[in-house]
């Protein structure tokens, strides 16, 4: 009992996460029609964006150690300690959080300088051009990275006080429920970003009018009201939530610069299952596909069909799309 | 001269040339510093991958994002025919033919169900559940992460009933001539020129037409009552085929399989190809394949040591200089290298490297030679092909709401 | 019918016939031309190539930049210039420190981007174009099986970099292949009797195993000793490779009953997985009145580093490690570390190591032919080199060296002072039969 239930909440706890990896994407596609094959390299990029924090907090002082005379060893104490001792200490620790007030600018940015520059000329182009256009970048990102901060992984915890496990089956009076504080909050805080980006586009006027302008450009062109502004601030709110997507990420997977094209398969799998542009559709997929795949990891399941968790994202893949043509939630 | 019989002169002239070029790559490609075997093998052989994959994308504009399996199922059955049954070329390249060709029509016939992206990721998702298994669980056909090998001990029945022997680590053969070095290339070149003159004929013939008309308006095709499925269908085992005898080739010049030849990456790199070289042109995807695997080869292999001696006729701090800004472009920077061609070349090019060429040999004068005006043909190809780009409804996906 | 043969070696001859008659077909020169050469490659003027394989994309691209310092610190060295390194130390010695046989050392790099295919076409890049006479490199089992079995047919000799399944020295052993790193089984007879020591007889363990080669080599080799120590093991479970995340086959180690996890995982794999299991509590339980305990059987520095302070306290083996005090690994880390300001990696010394012994193979044979290369190293016994008394093993190529079982270090006095050395297992510990079931193979003979 205590071994599904572990299952269930493990699936939900990776289908948030595809959930979010996957909703910048499904945004775009959504609103702008561009297939972004860099959308990896932002959800990387916002990885590395705590990495970068980390590292400014945690510049230290440092020590040679002198029983080394072969090259410089040194023994590292952030000035942050030295300075301001617990408080300090406290800060570092928190530089995962701290990064994600950070990343929303710095990923709007980010954003804004892709539509602007890139991807706004790529609108009326066919999708094949795109793909080539935003791999490209998408490689070129990942290079500026790996030449900056190497190939290797790099540690970024999160803060101690959640780092560890929680009991939750103490709660309910089941025994062996343990499960990560951070996997918990990452689950809770996908749902957040859902919702609003949800509200964004569905409460707001600024969302009606980009609906709407996704339905017929001109004449939403014609009453006056400047698009093109519009999608290119929908860009950077999806280069946001891909953003904080990889912040979040960063104590579950320390990252490297290879971590997007990791993903980039399977954000494209769950959007495309749920249905291309639909939020809801990608939630869902997102969750179903976590869940599945939690599943079809137990032993049991894989003493039976030996390799099923190797395949059944996209044995799920096919039979969705064979079932429902436009994946779970799409519409024709 | 009737209009068809001045096309068809002008197609034994462009495959005249097509031949010429290919047979006396091993003379110019050394001017390039390509000029060696194995690259102009992997040339050809990707070269053939991409034309296949040509007459499904670029003549139907159904995005395959799962081709690599083909290949690889072509390299597997290849090396295990090998294995069991001769180490003579010919029957390998059959039966890779046939299975890629059986499993492509099974997988086709799946996915065609589907258009725009829902068929990309049906057939990425077919690649990905073969690349997975291949790796782990599959290991007893594929021999994993290793890779299938043929070994002297293999029972290779018809050899041994013929009385070959064989010794060492076996190599394939064509009746005696080892495939190797040279011999292996000028292999792979004629089967590349057969692939090419098959594909000509293809985009020539109603069957292309066809398919071409199925890319401008596949609802219009289905309302006028032309039941596009079979059509579709045949692009994609045929473009399979492709891509199995490419696998084939593979195994053939280098007799190895290993799984990561169907990993999302490879199926991706034929689509770069194509994409890069020029969608729907009968040159571009050859010369996309041959652009992405120089630069794998050759960029990546240039180190500061190479970059200082070329820079050497420079004053030292000049040569310094030069060596510094160039450096992170080449060796392991030859990513970043690729990835800026692939975004300079959309961006400026939209019909990829042929519609530069078109370009280029429109600003010649005078363009009289035979070279410029079979380019030129080419290049008008292209944009044809772009034109059709513009209306095309399967590959566009609807938009669906973001609700 | 005639009975024809095809054996490697006619093979070979075939292929230069073919090429010397495609060239005056062609009219272009070739590289290797049967008349004016003994065997492939054969250095003729002033200066010997040597073919440095290494990652330089993907995930073991820092590993792999690390393996090219270290080649580029040996060419160095060979050619006499720099301080010498290993060269003041090794012994026997028979290398001059005037390049290989009188002539200059020179290097051409590649790309393997630790995939078979790229790996092969890299190597045959080598060796057909830069006309490379022995290629060296790798960060996996997979590529350096490949490619070594591409050496043998080519006629060239490997010397392989960081490969560490069985495999390459068992039942895929080539005659022209030789690796100096150790592999599985010396992982294994190695940690074992620590294990032991720190944890006891009545462990039950549970295996996460990479589902590949490699994974199922090391889980064979972990379970076999564990097992004899008379521990359990509760569930052995393949896991994808590059699966990212982890926590689904985390889940059910939880209420398994096991109280060791064995994590047969190497890179990105492992640092995911180990992060992962240290942050579902693993290392705080207390199963069957034990403390759990988390095992790495195969360390890297490099990667340790991508774990951060998870890493602190877990056990595991390595090739080598810089902190190492005999004169050997001493003069190594000096010369590495003033070159490029940092100790080297395991990955850096054997490839560094290699290098030294190619050479230092080519003097005692007085040739580059790759027979008289593989006579040379065949049974070599040397010192010096940073692993005590090592000898290359005529039987599979394989070195045999002492193991050194380590432990994420808890107290760093450095950012590299990562690993702590627990214990130095002498060569007679990790030693086994060439022909044991399961790894015995066939060198095949040479080539040239």
């Amino acid at each position: 009992m205590d071994a599904i239930l572990l299952q269930i909440l493990n699936g939900l706890d990776k289908g948030g996460a595809y959930a979010l990896i996957a909703l910048g994407l499904t945004l775009v596609f959504g609103t702008l029609g561009v297939v972004n094959f860099a959308h990896g390299a932002l959800f990387m990029l916002g990885a590395f964006v705590a990495v970068s924090v980390q590292g400014l907090l945690t510049i230290s002082k440092k020590v040679k150690d002198e029983s080394i005379t072969f090259f410089d060893a040194y023994k590292e104490t952030p000035y942050l300690e030295l300075w301001w001792g617990d408080i300090g200490t406290a800060i570092i620790d928190f530089a995962v959080p701290i990064s994600i007030l950070v990343a929303i600018p710095v990923m709007l940015l980010i954003g804004l300088a892709m539509e602007r520059g890139l991807v706004r000329h790529f609108y009326k182009r066919d999708h094949a051009d795109q793909i080539l256009v935003t791999f490209g970048l998408a490689i070129v990102i990942q290079e500026i990275i790996k030449a900056n901060f190497g190939a290797n992984p790099i540690p970024t915890a999160a803060p101690a006080a959640v780092a560890g496990s929680a009991n939750i089956g103490a709660l309910f009076g089941i025994d062996g429920l343990v499960y990560p504080w951070w996997r918990m909050m990452y689950l809770v805080f996908s749902l957040a970003i859902i919702g609003a980006v949800f509200a964004f586009l569905h409460m707001t006027t600024f969302g009606m009018v980009v609906r709407a302008g996704m339905h017929d450009r001109e004449t939403v062109g014609l009453l006056g009201i400047n698009i093109e502004r519009r999608f290119t601030i929908v860009f950077g709110i999806a280069a946001i939530v891909a953003g904080l997507a990889g912040v979040m990420y960063t104590p579950i997977l320390p990252p490297d610069y290879h971590m997007g094209m990791d993903f980039l398969v399977l954000s494209f799998v769950v959007v495309v299952v749920g249905g291309m542009g639909s939020l809801g559709g990608a939630v869902a997929a997102g969750f179903l596909l976590g869940i599945l795949q939690s599943f079809a990891s137990m032993n049991e399941v894989k003493s039976i069909l030996p390799g099923i968790d190797q395949i059944i994202i996209y044995l799920v893949a096919v039979i969705i799309l064979l079932v429902r043509p436009r994946g779970l939630l799409g519409k024709d | 001269m009737s209009v068809k019989e001045s096309s068809r002169a002008r197609d034994t002239m462009i495959l005249a040339i097509f031949s010429v070029v290919v047979l006396t790559a091993p003379l110019w490609a050394k001017l390039i510093g390509a000029g060696y075997p194995d690259l102009l093998q992997k040339f050809a052989i990707f070269g053939l991958f991409a034309i296949g994959y040509n007459i499904l994308f670029g003549l139907t504009g159904y995005l395959s994002f799962g081709h690599a399996a083909f290949l690889g199922i072509g390299s597997y059955t290849t090396v295990w025919s090998f294995k069991l049954l001769s180490m003579n070329v010919l029957p390998a390249v059959f039966f890779a033919i046939l299975l890629s060709g059986l499993f492509a029509a099974a997988i086709g016939f799946i996915s065609l169900r589907r258009t725009g992206i829902y068929f990309s990721i049906l057939t990425l998702a077919f690649a990905q559940m073969s690349y997975n298994l291949a790796y782990s669980v599959l290991t007893p056909i594929t021999n994993g992460e290793t890779g299938l090998r043929v070994l002297s001990d293999d029972p290779m029945v018809l050899d041994k009933a013929l009385g070959v022997e064989v010794e060492g680590s076996p190599l394939g053969t064509l009746f005696g001539l080892t495939m190797t070095g040279w011999s292996a290339f000028y292999f792979c070149a004629v089967v590349l020129i057969l692939g090419f003159w098959v594909s000509l004929k293809i985009f020539r013939s109603p069957f292309g037409m066809k398919l071409l008309a199925i890319k401008s308006n596949q609802t219009r095709m289905e309302y006028t009552g032309f039941n596009t499925r079979p059509y579709l269908l045949s692009a994609f085992v045929i473009s399979g085929m492709y891509a199995g005898l490419a696998g084939s080739l593979m195994a053939v010049t280098d007799p190895l399989a290993g799984a990561e030849r169907m990993q999302w990456t490879a199926s991706g790199e034929v689509v770069l190809m194509t994409i890069l070289g020029g969608v729907g042109t009968l040159f571009g995807p050859i010369l996309g394949a041959a652009t992405i695997k120089y630069f794998e080869q050759i960029f990546s292999a240039i180190n500061d040591q190479v970059l200082s001696s070329t820079f050497d006729f420079l004053p030292e701090l000049l040569n310094q200089f030069m060596v510094t800004i160039t450096s992170p472009f080449v060796g392991e920077g030859w990513h970043l290298t690729l990835g800026v061609l692939f975004m300079v070349i959309i961006i400026f090019m939209p019909g990829g490297l042929m519609e530069g060429i078109g370009r280029l040999i429109r600003l010649l004068p005078g363009r009289r030679g035979m070279a410029a005006q079979q380019t030129q043909y080419d290049a008008d190809v292209t944009i044809e092909a772009n034109a059709d780009n513009q209306t095309t409804t399967p590959e566009k996906v609807e938009k669906g709401d973001a609700s | 019918m005639t009975k024809k043969t095809i054996s490697t070696d006619q093979s070979r001859r075939d292929f230069l016939k073919t090429s010397a008659a495609t060239s005056l077909v062609a009219g272009a020169p070739m590289l290797f031309m049967k008349n004016a050469h003994a065997y492939v490659n054969e250095p003729k003027g002033g200066t010997v190539t040597l073919g440095f394989n290494v990652p330089q994309t993907g995930a073991y691209a820092d590993e792999g930049a690390d393996e090219l310092r270290a080649y580029k610190l040996a060419v160095k060295h060979l050619n006499g210039e720099g301080d010498g390194g290993m060269m003041n130390t090794m012994k026997p010695m028979s290398l001059k420190g005037n390049g290989i046989l009188g002539k200059k050392v020179q290097y051409v790099t590649g790309d393997t981007q630790t995939k078979s295919d790229a790996a092969r076409a890299s190597a045959k890049r080598m060796i057909e174009k830069d006309g490379a006479i022995m290629i060296t490199g790798g960060s996996s089992s997979g590529v350096a099986i490949a490619v070594q079995s591409l050496c043998q047919e080519a006629g060239v000799i490997f010397m392989a970099g960081l490969t560490h399944s069985n495999d390459t020295t068992g039942k895929d052993r080539r005659k022209h292949g030789f690796r100096h790193f150790f592999n599985t089984e010396m992982s294994g007879a190695a940690l074992a009797p620590i294990l032991e020591k720190e944890f006891g007889k009545d462990r039950t363990a549970y295996h996460l195993t990479a589902d590949y080669t490699w994974g199922w080599s090391q889980e064979g080799s972990i379970k076999k000793y564990t097992e004899n120590l008379g521990w359990n093991t509760k569930a052995a479970v393949r896991t994808p490779l590059g699966a990212g995340d982890f926590s689904q086959y985390i889940t059910p180690v939880l209420n398994s009953g096991a109280d060791v996890l064995v994590l047969n995982h190497y890179g990105k794999d492992m640092v995911n997985s180990l992060t992962q299991a240290v942050q579902f509590g693993l290392r705080d339980k207390n199963v069957n009145g034990k403390d759990f305990q988390i095992v790495v059987p195969l360390f890297s520095r490099l990667m340790a580093q991508g774990a951060g302070k998870n890493i602190k306290g877990i056990y595991g083996s390595t090739n080598w490690n810089w902190s190492l005090q005999d004169a050997g690994s001493q003069a190594f880390v000096k010369s590495f570390g003033a070159e490029y300001g940092f100790p080297p990696s395991q990955a850096a010394h054997t490839c560094y190591v290699q290098t030294l012994l190619y050479a230092n193979a080519c003097e005692m044979a007085g040739t580059f032919n790759p027979c008289g290369v593989a006579g040379a190293l065949e049974g070599f016994k040397f010192d010096g080199m940073g692993n005590g008394p090592t000898e290359y093993r005529a039987e599979d190529h394989q070195c045999f060296k002492d193991v050194l079982v380590v432990k994420g270090n808890e107290n760093s006095s450095s950012q590299f002072d990562l690993l702590k050395i627990v214990e130095v297992t002498p060569r007679s510990k990790v030693e086994y039969a060439h022909d044991m079931e399961g790894y015995a193979g066939n060198l095949g003979s040479c080539n040239a």
